[in-house]
């Protein structure tokens, strides 16, 4: 199954849902969509606008491929069930996100060999012939930032614990 | 320690989730918009709801009373957000009523911060980044100490 994810995000994303839904028939795979607040309406695909996190958890792990935007609820999904990714950026000038920063985080996580960046829809049927080889790879640094938030807020509690007992 | 979580519905919430074990022991709720995720909300810990705010500020004024209400009733110790937009009004509440408050920078922000970031920037009392080539782009109060990925 191929699941598609454009999130929650306000604007639509009807580049990639129309590209998809006419590459549905050729794909020889089931596909579902998730086409958020996208004004185009799939006719080949399954889709659905919202669910919630644990259905999105769910088609994530049981997918073979993602295509979504690039944005980071999509991908650390995705990177957490390890399932193949293919991101495409939501672009400004198509009315799909208020700035490009989706273009960053495309690049930056095609570079290190984390997922596969689609940059032109055009070039999507290939980017899926080839991404059910990759997996995700990112190296974690998610403890290290919870051990320093977890150190932050310790150290402000016994701050204010301090301060109160100076109140008292 | 009470500490308030402020985040959109969306990608901001997913990452938010990255980050619960951090906050282990202490009495934490969520400020956040109604979507079909509110029961995944409230399985990980109280929360309020509000209509998404989107990048309007019409709506984030219109939203100030309800933030108010939260941080009047709840009167948290700190504000920790990763954004949206929803980060703002909270910040500066926050800022007047001295609630400390920590603004992540959401991961997918990289060369540039988000126009939330650069708003909330003067008045968050820690600011973090999520990738160390953003800490160029940013005042000297950034730091970058890892990421929810």
């Amino acid at each position: 199954m191929i699941l598609v994810v454009v999130g929650m995000h306000f604007q639509s994303f009807d580049r990639l849902i129309e590209k998809m839904d006419e590459l549905t028939p050729s794909l020889g795979h089931k596909v579902v969509m998730q086409i958020g607040s996208s004004t185009y309406e799939p006719r080949n695909a399954e889709y659905f606008r919202f669910t919630d996190g644990w259905r999105m958890e769910h088609l994530t792990g049981q997918a073979d491929v993602v295509v979504s935007h690039a944005a980071a609820g999509a991908i650390i999904t995705a990177l957490k069930w390890r399932t193949p990714l293919i991101v495409v950026p939501r672009l400004k000038r198509f009315g799909e996100h208020v700035d490009d920063h989706q273009l960053q985080l495309a690049e930056a996580l095609s570079g290190e060999g984390s997922v596969t960046a689609v940059y032109d829809v055009e070039h999507l049927e290939r980017a899926l012939k080839s991404a059910r080889q990759a997996s995700a790879v990112h190296r974690s640094s998610r403890a290290e930032l919870v051990a320093f938030l977890r150190g932050y807020v310790d150290k402000l509690e016994a701050r204010s614990a301090r301060t109160h007992r100076r109140a008292g | 320690m009470k500490i308030c979580l402020v985040c959109s519905h969306g990608g901001h919430l997913t990452e938010t989730l990255q980050l619960m074990d951090a906050f282990e022991g202490h009495e934490v709720f969520f400020a956040t918009y109604h979507s079909l995720r509110e029961e995944q909300v409230q399985g990980v810990a109280r929360a309020y709801f509000t209509q998404n705010m989107g990048a309007s500020v019409f709506n984030m004024v219109k939203g100030l009373p309800w933030v108010l209400q939260v941080l009047w009733k709840e009167r948290p110790d700190l504000i920790v957000s990763m954004g949206a937009e929803i980060a703002i009004p909270f910040f500066y509440v926050a800022k007047v009523l001295g609630i400390r408050t920590i603004f992540i920078e959401s991961w997918c922000r990289i060369t540039d911060l988000s126009g939330t970031g650069k708003l909330v920037y003067p008045v968050a009392d820690l600011f973090l980044v999520q990738w160390p080539q953003l800490l160029s782009k940013c005042g000297k109060k950034a730091m970058y100490k890892g990421a929810v990925v």
